[in-house]
């Protein structure tokens, strides 16, 4: 199934102009405090006016980065740091016939890799099923409070 | 049964296979031409982007390029894997929501530009033509070897199969046969590793065997750094002891890594999974499937370096192995002796082993040939010096010492005496390895060609029956282009696959994952840092591979920096000049930054 990109057209971002108060305020607040927009409150999405499932989609966002920053420091500390930078010192050590630092260059980070990977799409699969859990709680509560 | 009547058998069977696929898999729309309908499942898409990803240069160059650098090889493996993981982490979800069909489609609408557009339409163009041309002449070569036939007439037949494939059904079709060809690849791959890791080690796990010891005693690695020690070559195993050191392996493992998260046609393979819960799992089957032939390589290589040595060293004439007489007649193995009637293979000065690929060389204004240069050698022998000459010397110095490095992983199985079936099945491997990554880049030129310039810039009204109409044609022609580049190979083709890393690395990486992660980032400042990253990487590699320029120390480190390498800085620099305009420049409009929200939510 294809998912449409509805902000690309025209039409769908002329039916936006309703929000846009809302949007002009986040933008001040983004530009005042000059922050890389990975902390940085995204701005108020006009189709979802409703404050809690900013929060939630804020919340989601930022254990997102979260996984992905463990995962790559890891990822750094396996492949450029055993592989690379640290392989001369760990040649000292051996793995039966492996000198280490040529394991980790030649074998280790590879494995490690892989499992990086699967950490993650376990990870973020599951923090998927609870944002949509979440997500429709919310978008259900949001429709009763609507006069 | 024959070498070559197993490889008809072997290489017969898989091209029926091949075309059986694309006909059950043809398509009506651009839907299933350019992402196959969206429909394939994450396992399956993981193993078709590992066929796509495991070039003819995975298959055969790798073991031989570790072959013969040791513990340096080791940035090829980690290089090429670990971008898997910024790929998945990145990259793939993200893009896998925005849900289009290519990646200059994503640059072109989170920069709402059709400047970026271009630029990143003209990288992937590039960046894909430079591949293909490899794999065609892969193709050429295995032919060449295997069924003696002509290089040429091996990559036009080559170049039909693909044709009938792509053409037919898109990337439905080359899903579903890349999928095929994994296992070709994949069984063509283990099977010699096992059997020979179980013949020189008893343990069936050639991973296993690369740490254990020899059946005759002794560690296989560190009887290899003994041998290397003796002969005059740089260690197998320590690490910078040869002619690379850490700046250079750390620089070229990133920009391997960024590389490959860049490369158009790995990116668009996940736009065909159906949700975005299938991108990543199936970059996770993605590496999976491509580390059980990268873990499997080390081992191919470290095993084929100690039969190749242990086979040749010393020998005479009489005494050499059959696989030695096969493959030197390709010239891609030549032992010019000293005189003394005894093979020696070493890292110094009384090296005798060369190799030889082009066809013929001019020396002193004389176009000399193989046979030439060998018959003339063997007078000087014969002679005592008085005639023919002594080419030892031209060899070393125009770097063409030791065998190529491409014979390794083909002349493997013969080396260890491995029953011609398996030597066949080589050469299925080597095709569907050169083929499978052919068509997956053949499709991103068509939909660079077809659908970023044909229908979003040139003819936005298009029909959906003409898209597919000139996507289709695209193909065609590009195929045809691609066969000629590799009939007429360009001198430059090894080279250029570090220029398209390098540029993938300071162009396409930045840009999207800026775009993604960085919602300030409007259209000036990724254009100025795409285009200050290309231009940097470019010149820095022209300059030093073609116009003679001294690589840059930058000030900072021992050595100057390897063309390889250098798309790691560039890539730093296109993320510093965006990061540094960004403040200053207009910020993205209302509409792309809900893009970005939208990107960003698995939700909708």
């Amino acid at each position: 199934m294809r998912t449409p990109s509805p902000f690309t057209s025209p039409q769908v971002a002329g039916n936006m102009g309703a929000f846009a108060p809302i949007l002009q305020l986040d933008q001040g607040e983004n530009m005042s405090r000059q922050l890389p927009s990975e902390d940085a409150p995204g701005p108020a999405r006009p189709a979802r006016p409703n404050p809690a499932l900013q929060e939630s989609l804020k919340r989601y966002w930022r254990t997102n980065l979260k996984i992905m920053m463990v995962l790559l420091a890891v990822w750094a500390v396996a492949g450029l740091g055993c592989g690379v930078l640290f392989a001369d010192a760990l040649n000292a050590y051996s793995l039966g016939g492996y000198p280490l630092g040529f394991w980790f260059a030649q074998q280790g980070a590879i494995v490690v890799f892989v499992l990086l990977i699967l950490v993650y799409s376990l990870l973020l699969n599951r923090l998927d099923a609870r944002h949509h859990a979440e997500m429709e709680r919310l978008k259900q509560g949001g429709g009763e409070e609507q006069p | 049964m024959t070498v070559t009547a197993w490889t008809f058998v072997f290489v017969g069977l898989s091209f029926g296979l091949y075309l059986l696929i694309a006909w059950l898999s043809r398509v009506r729309d651009t839907q299933g031409f350019y992402v196959a309908g969206r429909g394939v499942p994450a396992a399956a898409n993981g193993m078709a982007t590992a066929a796509d990803w495991m070039s003819a240069a995975s298959f055969i160059s790798m073991a031989g390029l570790i072959s013969f650098m040791g513990y340096a090889g080791g940035m090829y493996l980690m290089g090429w894997t670990g971008g898997y993981v910024l790929l998945a982490l990145l990259l793939a979800p993200y893009l896998r929501k925005f849900g289009h069909f290519t990646v200059p489609d994503f640059i072109g609408d989170r920069y709402a530009s059709n400047t970026a557009r271009l630029v990143a339409v003209v990288s992937a163009l590039f960046v894909s033509f430079t591949y293909v041309a490899g794999q065609m002449r892969g193709v050429g070569v295995v032919f060449s070897r295997f069924l003696e036939v002509d290089i040429n007439v091996g990559v036009a037949i080559g170049m039909a199969i693909v044709f009938i494939y792509a053409t037919l059904g898109g990337m439905k079709g080359i899903t579903w046969t890349q999928v095929a060809q994994y296992w070709v690849l994949i069984t063509a791959f283990l099977i010699p590793a096992i059997a020979i890791s179980i013949r020189l080690t008893g343990h069936a796990f050639p991973q296993i065997g690369l740490g254990s010891e020899l059946i005759e005693g002794g560690y296989l690695l560190d009887k290899l750094d003994k041998i290397h020690a003796d002969l005059g070559f740089s260690s197998y195993t320590a690490a910078f002891d040869g002619p690379w050191d850490m700046a250079n392996v750390f620089l070229v493992t990133l920009a391997l890594m960024a590389g490959t998260a860049g490369l158009p046609h790995v990116i668009v393979r996940f736009y065909t999974v159906k949700t975005v819960r299938a991108a990543r799992t199936s970059a996770f089957w993605a590496l999976f499937f491509i580390a059980l032939l990268y873990l499997t390589a080390p081992a191919t290589g470290a095993f084929a370096r100690y039969y190749m040595i242990d086979s040749l060293q010393g020998r005479t004439a009489a005494q050499l192995p059959d696989w030695f007489r096969s493959w030197e007649k390709t010239g891609l193995i030549l032992w010019l002796d000293d005189g003394d009637r005894r093979l020696r293979y070493s890292g110094g000065a009384d090296n005798e082993i060369f190799s030889f690929k082009a066809g013929r060389v001019v020396v002193e204004g004389e176009s000399m040939s193989l046979a030439q240069i060998t018959r003339s050698h063997q007078a000087w022998i014969a002679s005592g010096g008085s005639e023919g000459r002594d080419w030892r010397p031209l060899f070393r110095e125009a770097g063409l010492t030791g065998p190529d490095r491409d014979i390794i992983v083909l002349a493997t199985p013969e080396m260890a005496e491995l029953f011609a079936w398996i030597v066949a099945l080589v050469a299925a491997g080597g095709l569907a390895a050169a083929l499978s990554t052919a068509s997956g880049l053949l499709l991103v030129i068509s939909s660079a060609v077809a659908h970023d310039l044909y229908a979003r810039v040139i003819n936005p009204a298009a029909s959906e029956k003409q898209r597919l109409l000139v996507g289709r044609s695209v193909i065609g022609v590009a195929v045809v282009v691609a066969g000629l580049f590799g009939i007429f190979p360009p001198g430059f083709v090894s080279q250029v696959v570090a220029f398209a890393f390098g540029l993938a690395a300071a162009s396409f990486f930045p840009a999207i994952v800026l775009g993604i992660f960085h919602k300030r980032v409007g259209t000036a400042p990724a254009v100025a840092g795409m285009i200050v990253g290309l231009a940097f990487t470019s010149f820095y590699i022209v300059a030093s591979v073609y116009g003679g320029m001294a690589p840059w120390t930058f000030g900072l480190f021992e050595r100057g920096i390897s063309p390889q390498g250098i798309g790691a800085i560039g890539m730093a620099l296109n993320f510093l000049v965006t990061l540094g305009l960004t403040p200053f420049c207009r910020e993205p409009s209302d509409e792309v930054k809900n893009l970005v929200d939208s990107v960003r939510e698995p939700e909708g």
